[in-house]
Formats: structure tokens, sequence, C-alpha cells
């Protein structure tokens, strides 16, 4: 435990620590600001703010979806749980009753077209999970809907178990609203609200760990001589554990399907070399957060960049390029036109990402965090 | 004067040592009045405010400075199911969470019929055990052996027992050697019941570490709460009674700073400090000699940091209170316990490391009576039944609480003064939280001492 993170960035070993959405809403009580990290000491310069998970929505508790980047497409996530120095998550059981089986579906004890599942293990442990094994249990046809409402019934019943699929369904506080489908279940006879991403998800090994991928971060070395997270620059998604390539996600669902990434991802931060460049074009905020670590930039956006419409430029803004630096302007050539931008060698998914840069500009943190993604190729990714 | 005093004395509470070694303790030698303040105890470490633990009184011919004395614990067991409390349908993790791992305990170690969890994950909540599953098995709990050296020249006594724990690990016989205590103990002042030691050894919260030991304890298995309360450790302790005779009673005060409190090290090592910082702990007894009925009260307490990881912030604190009571052959003992232990980190046990030391409180206690009838035929001296109530609500954060409880009966038989023969049988139930499980163990004991 902890000893990704304390090489990382050379902080101490840190304390393994889970936070979720009840502890969110916890903190911003306390006063927290949006800006306050978590896990902040753990290899992710700042951690993760806490404004990076929950925001306000007309009054209520909203996800916020962030950006990143997969093979040329955005695909926005959401954040719901965060592990500092966990080295391994669980799967839990979330068991659903149920009356009987037509034609190979079960017919759940609780009507409705959603789940009533009875979870395991509640969001103030650390053991807890938003990563859950469906469990069907086969309880008496005669069974009064909202009868079964905790694990231990269901064990001590002794009824028939039927372990199916693995479901990202985080335990949230009430009214939390921005991604997945909401639901009720149960744990120890309460209700609980969740929110149901879906099957294809996360996988996990014998031992029910669930299997990580990596989530690339860039950093951006300062003045200071630190490495420093920029909030516009999107992500990188990976596709296999590091090391290994990546790849296209698997589409999965009906009509063809759709990109099904990982709800489970590792935070790797990527030190952008020398010889990379970020796209901030002038007058950005993005431009003006580099001016403050880098004081003395001399860039040089083209003319056709700096009046350009910033909506066209938007789908670039932060994104890193290894293209060869003009010596003359300090940018690669494709920065000349906005339509030039298109035509850049950008660093968008995992393959790109370990061709281009050298390994060691990669660091794992001790960072894991629970990021299913709601949105890919411009449209909404569906639960299944 | 002043000797008639403490004769008085010593005979009052020899008649309750009495009851409590004839009840406790074997061999039954002829027991010591309580030592005046020129000789605090005459051997082993004052302990709360019983000799229980501790090696046997030196009888007859006691002058020799060095002793060796132990014992031989065989048992034969049987669980039910497959030896553990865990659900073979339960998936949830860690599988030591949602169950008493404790409760199929086979002999006065604490040890159980199995922790095989099956291949699911599990948290270093977990006993040693014997590695039978629900197998009948004779075992070879213990094989003891204490050393004790208290030179006429000094007011100090040094006592070392070390155990051979020969189990069956599932991939064969390992047998564990353990230095369960090594201490010397000091008596600085020749008038005043004080004593000061250093080194490992046993708990002072509580009564129950009085049993620890298999040639004592009444029964062959502790209580459900005995993993909180009955653990040595490593440090120093301070020992002090005071007599008040004109009241027949005495009140005593035993606290310790050591490495880990008195967890069990199969909870929290004891060996050395993870955290930095010692845990104290403490009882204060009072004692009611009177000559038909003795009784004896205690609060307990303790408070540091949780000894399974390093963060000092992680706090554990216990409280206890603690009673027995002995009348025409009759004794009773009682104890309640409330523990409370923050989150803390990466969690070590003298079993392994494990990711996470999670939040967690238990309340719990036991009843526990027993009838002892002497005998004064051939070998059989004495026969006594016991029974005994546990019960114990426990919960890990984020975990749904379980209360379990269990009902021991048992009988004991012991021969010459050297044997004991011990059956019992636990019934242990799942009340609450806790899947319903076959746990129930028949377990027995023939304890040989030297």
């Amino acid at each position: 435990m902890g000893t990704v993170g304390a090489c990382s960035q050379g902080a101490a070993p840190a304390d393994p620590k889970l936070w979720t959405l009840f502890d969110v809403e916890a903190l911003y009580a306390e006063g927290a600001p949006a800006t306050h990290g978590l896990a902040s000491n753990d290899g992710l310069p700042g951690g993760i703010p806490l404004g990076q998970l929950l925001g306000q929505s007309m009054g209520a508790s909203a996800l916020v979806g962030r950006n990143a980047w997969d093979d040329d497409y955005q695909t926005t996530y959401v954040t719901t749980e965060v592990w500092s120095s966990f080295d391994r998550v669980w799967m839990q059981p979330a068991y659903v009753p149920v009356t009987g089986w037509a034609g190979g579906t079960p017919q759940p004890l609780d009507a409705g077209t959603t789940l009533r599942p009875i979870f395991s293990v509640g969001p103030h442990s650390g053991f807890y999970s938003p990563f859950w094994q469906i469990v069907y249990a086969d309880v008496p046809a005669g069974t009064p809907p909202g009868s079964v409402t905790s694990a231990r019934q269901i064990l001590d019943g002794g009824y028939r178990l039927t372990p199916s699929e693995g479901r990202t369904m985080p335990l949230v506080p009430d009214g939390v609203t921005g991604g997945g489908n909401a639901g009720s279940g149960w744990i120890d006879g309460a209700p609980v609200s969740f929110l149901d991403f879906g099957t294809a998800t996360f996988g996990w090994d014998a031992e029910n760990v669930v299997q990580e991928l990596p989530l690339f971060v860039f950093t951006v070395l300062g003045d200071d001589g630190q490495p420093h997270v920029l909030t516009d620059m999107p992500k990188v998604l990976g596709t296999t554990p590091p090391g290994l390539g990546g790849g296209p996600p698997p589409n999965i669902g009906p009509g063809g399907g759709q990109p099904r990434y990982s709800a489970f991802w590792r935070i790797y931060t990527v030190a952008v070399p020398p010889f990379a460049t970020i796209f901030a074009p002038t007058g950005s905020d993005l431009a003006a957060a580099l001016d403050v670590l880098q004081v003395g930039r001399t860039d040089q956006y083209p003319a056709a960049i700096a009046s350009a419409d910033p909506t066209e430029l938007a789908p670039y803004l932060g994104r890193v390029t290894v293209d060869p630096i003009d010596s003359a302007t300090g940018l690669p050539d494709c920065f000349a036109t906005p339509t030039g931008l298109a035509g850049c060698h950008w660093i968008e998914v995992q393959a790109q990402l370990e061709a281009n840069l050298d390994a060691s500009t990669t660091q794992a943190t001790g960072i894991t965090v629970t990021c299913p993604v709601i949105e890919a190729m411009a449209t909404p990714v569906v639960p299944l | 004067m002043r000797t008639r005093r403490w004769a008085s004395i010593g005979f009052l509470l020899g008649l309750l040592g009495l009851g409590a070694r004839v009840f406790a303790q074997v061999p039954p030698a002829p027991l010591p009045p309580l030592a005046p303040p020129s000789e605090p105890e005459p051997e082993g470490e004052p302990v709360n405010d019983s000799d229980g633990y501790t090696p046997p009184v030196d009888g007859q011919g006691a002058a020799l400075p060095f002793s060796i004395n132990g014992y031989i614990d065989v048992g034969f067991a049987k669980a039910q199911g497959n030896g553990t409390s865990f659900a073979p349908a339960d998936q949830s993790v860690p599988a030591d969470y949602g169950v008493d791992t404790f409760a199929p305990a086979v002999n006065s170690r604490g040890d159980v019929a199995s922790t095989d969890s099956g291949g699911r994950f599990v948290n270093g909540f977990l006993p040693r055990q014997v590695g039978i599953g629900g197998r009948p098995s004779f075992l070879l709990n213990t094989l003891d052996v204490d050393l004790k050296y208290a030179p006429s020249s000094a007011p100090l006594m040094v006592f070392s027992r070390v155990q051979f724990l020969p189990r069956f690990t599932g991939s064969g016989d390992e047998t564990r050697v353990y230095v369960e205590q090594a201490f010397g103990r000091l008596v600085p002042f020749d008038s005043q019941e004080l004593a000061l030691s250093a080194g490992k050894f046993d708990s002072v919260f509580g009564i129950e570490y009085l049993d620890n030991e298999a040639n004592i304890r009444t029964g062959v298995t502790p209580s459900l709460v005995a993993r909180y309360t009955t653990g040595q450790s490593v440090g120093a302790k301070l020992f002090y009674r005071i007599q008040i005779a004109p009241l027949w009673s005495a009140v005593s005060l035993n606290i310790a700073g050591t490495n880990s409190g008195n967890f069990v090290e199969a909870l929290q090592p004891p060996d050395a400090s993870l955290s930095g910082e010692p845990v104290g702990s403490g009882r204060l007894g009072y004692e009611l000699n009177a000559p038909v009925v003795q009784a004896k009260l205690g609060a307990s307490g303790m408070t540091g940091p949780r000894n399974d990881q390093g963060d000092q912030s992680a706090r554990q604190k216990a409280f206890g209170l603690d009673a027995r009571v002995s009348a025409f052959g009759v004794y009773l003992n009682a104890e309640y316990v409330h523990v409370n232990e923050g989150q803390g980190g990466p969690k070590t046990t003298s079993i392994g490391n494990f990711p996470l030391s999670s939040a967690f409180s238990v309340r719990g206690g036991y009843v526990q009576l027993a009838y002892a009838l002497p005998f004064a035929a051939g070998p059989l001296h004495k026969v006594t039944v016991y029974a005994r109530y546990d019960r114990r609500h426990a919960w890990f954060d984020g975990f749904t609480p379980i209360t379990v409880d269990r009902l021991t009966g048992g009988l004991r038989v012991d021969l010459w003064d050297l044997v004991i023969l011990k059956a019992e049988y636990l019934d242990n139930r799942e009340l609450s939280g806790a899947p319903t499980v076959a746990n129930n163990v028949f377990t027995s004991s023939l304890v040989y001492s030297w």
C-alpha cells in the first residue's frame, strides 16, 4: 500500500483513504472550497479537487463531467469515488431477489424498470466499492415485495444464488444527478440511492479484485521546479494496462454498440516533455495559466489562430502534440492555421502516448478513481 | 501486633486464594496466605488482585531459587461445518468483517478450527487456527515451559514462559515457538505491596487473562471478548495493593504502558511498537474477603494508538467492568468490555500484513457460573461443572453490525494434582447481521502439569 504513490512524486506514503460522494458532500458542508484537493499527497499534484466530483445544478448536487480523449474523440466522464493508497479494490456482491426466470431473464421480486439491489457494504467502509456483482437470489413466488432487504436475509434464506454481471453502481446521497440511471436499493434494511452506470464497465479476477486501467494526466513543469496539473488539459483514457499499447475500447450494446470504457482507473501522471507542445493559444485561460507557471514563455501564436473563432479552437485546447517545434515561433508548424490543427500529431490515445513519450515521463500515482464515461463520440453512453 | 494483623489478612486472603486456586490452578498446592508487605508476592508477578496466571506457588522445599514448571495441553475437537464462521454463499469482502471468525474456538489459546476463507480476501481480523476444518482431530494445543528465578539475595524475580505450538497449516506441519512472557519483577520496598515489572507480561485489563493458561482456565475456551483483553505485551507495569483489614477488604491498582495494550497477538503484534507511542492500560480493583463470601470488583481502561498500524492518530480506547464472587463452592465471573478503534493505516498483525485498519467497535461480555465439588476418591480430587454465556455486538465502519452469542457448557475433572480433563460444547449463534452458519464446537482438553 502506498508504494506507488510514494515513488511517483517523492511524497510520504499516505494512509489508505477512500472518498465517496457522501464524503464530498460532508466536506462541502464543512465549508471546504471546490478547489480542496482529495488525495493531494499521493502523486497527483494538487490531488483531485472537490469541484471535479460534485457541483451544484439547480440547487442539487450534480456530478461534474470532465473531458478526456480517446481515438480522436472527445469523451466525458464523471468521478464518483477517489481512493488514495489502495493497491486493490474489490467487487462486492449486490443481491437481487427474483421470483423466477423467463427465458433466462430473471424476474425481480420488486417490480419496476430498475433493479432494487441489496448492497452488502456501505459507503463508510474502506472496503466499500461501487463495483458490484449482481447475485440473483431465487426467493419463493409468494414473497412480498420489499420484504427482503438485507444480505443476512438472503444468506440465511438458503436461496439459490446465481452470480451474474458486474455493474458500476456508486451509492450516492439522495438527489445526486449527472450521470447513470438513478435507482434505489437496500442496505441493512434501509433504502439507499445509487447511480447505475451499467455492465461492461470493469473486469475482475478470481479474487474479485477489480482490474484497473490507466488514466493519463499531463503535468507541466513550472518555474518552481514542480509538476503542475492544468485543469483545461484533457486526460487520455487507457484501454489496456500500461505498456501494452492500448487499442480501441470494445463496442458493446445493441445496434453495433457503443464504446465501453472502464469505470475504474489508476491515475498516471505524464510529464509533458520539452519537445512536445501544448495547444494554448494566446488569450486563452490555459495560456494564462501557463504564463503563471512558466514566466517568460515566448510562444508566438500566428494571427490566424489568434483571430480564429474560439469554438473552432476549443476541441484542441490543452491537447499535446509531438510535432517538431519551429525554433522561430516556438510552436509546431501545424499551429499555423485553425485547419492545420487537425494535422497535428496529438497525443490522444494510449498507443500514441506510449509510442511517442519516453516511459520515464509516466508515473503511477497512488490514486485510483471511479470515472464512468457518460459520453463518447459525441453520444451519451447508455448504461447496459 | 503487626505480625498478627498480617496473619489475619493472610488468612482471609488465603481463603480467597484457596477458592480461586483450587478452582483455577493445577496443581492445587497448599496456598500461602497473601504475602505481608515484606513479601508482596512470593512468586510470579502480582496481577491485579489474584495470582491466577502465575507459576505454581512454591510449596514445600521451595527454597531453590530456580524452578521449571509447565504443562502439556492435549486436545480433541470437532467443529461443525468447515470449522469456520464463513458462510459458504457469502462473497462479500473482507470475508472476516461480516462474521465472527473467533467463534469456533477449540482450545484455551482461542485458536479456532479453521480460518480458511475459501480464497476470499480477508483483512486480518482473524484468530490463530489449528487447521482441522470440520474434521474431528486430536491436537497438541500447547507445550508450555515456565522458568523462574527468584534469588533470596535480591527482591527480584525473573520469569519466562515459552510455548511450543504444533499446528497443521494446510500445507504441512509447523511448530511455532512463542515467547508468551519474559519479565523481571522488582519489589522495591519491604513495607509496601508494590511491584514493578518490565518485559513481556500478561494483560492488566479485566480478569479473563488470569485464566489464559490451559492448566488454570476452568473450561477449555476463552470468551468471545477475550481477544480484546487477554493479550500479553512488552512494556512496563506497576502493581500496588493496600489492605484495609477492618473492612476485610483490599484495593489494588495495576497499570501498564506497553506496545500493544491488551489485544491478543493475532490482532495486534506485541513485540514492537508500530506507532512509536505506548498504549496505557490499567485496572482498579476492590476485594471483599469475608469468611463466607469473597467478591472482587474491577474497572479497567485502555487508551493509546492501535498497534496494528503506524498512525498515532488512529486511537483505540476500551473500558471494562468485571466481577467475581465465590461462595459455598459456587463461582461467578462476569465481565463487560467496550472497545472503539479509529481507522488507521495499512494493517499489520502477528499473522501478516493487510491493506487497511478499519474503524471498529465492539461491546460484549460474558457471565460464567461454576460449581466445584471436591472429592477424595483415589485420584479424583474435584469435579467442576460450568456454564458460560457470551454475547458480542461488533461492527466495522460501513459493514452491517453483527451480534452473536454463545452458550458454553462443560465438565472438568481434576485427577491427582497433575491432570485435568475438560470437555465442553460451544453453541454459537448469529443473532443479527452475520449469516447463520454451522459453527458449534465440541472440544476437550487433557492437561498435564509439572
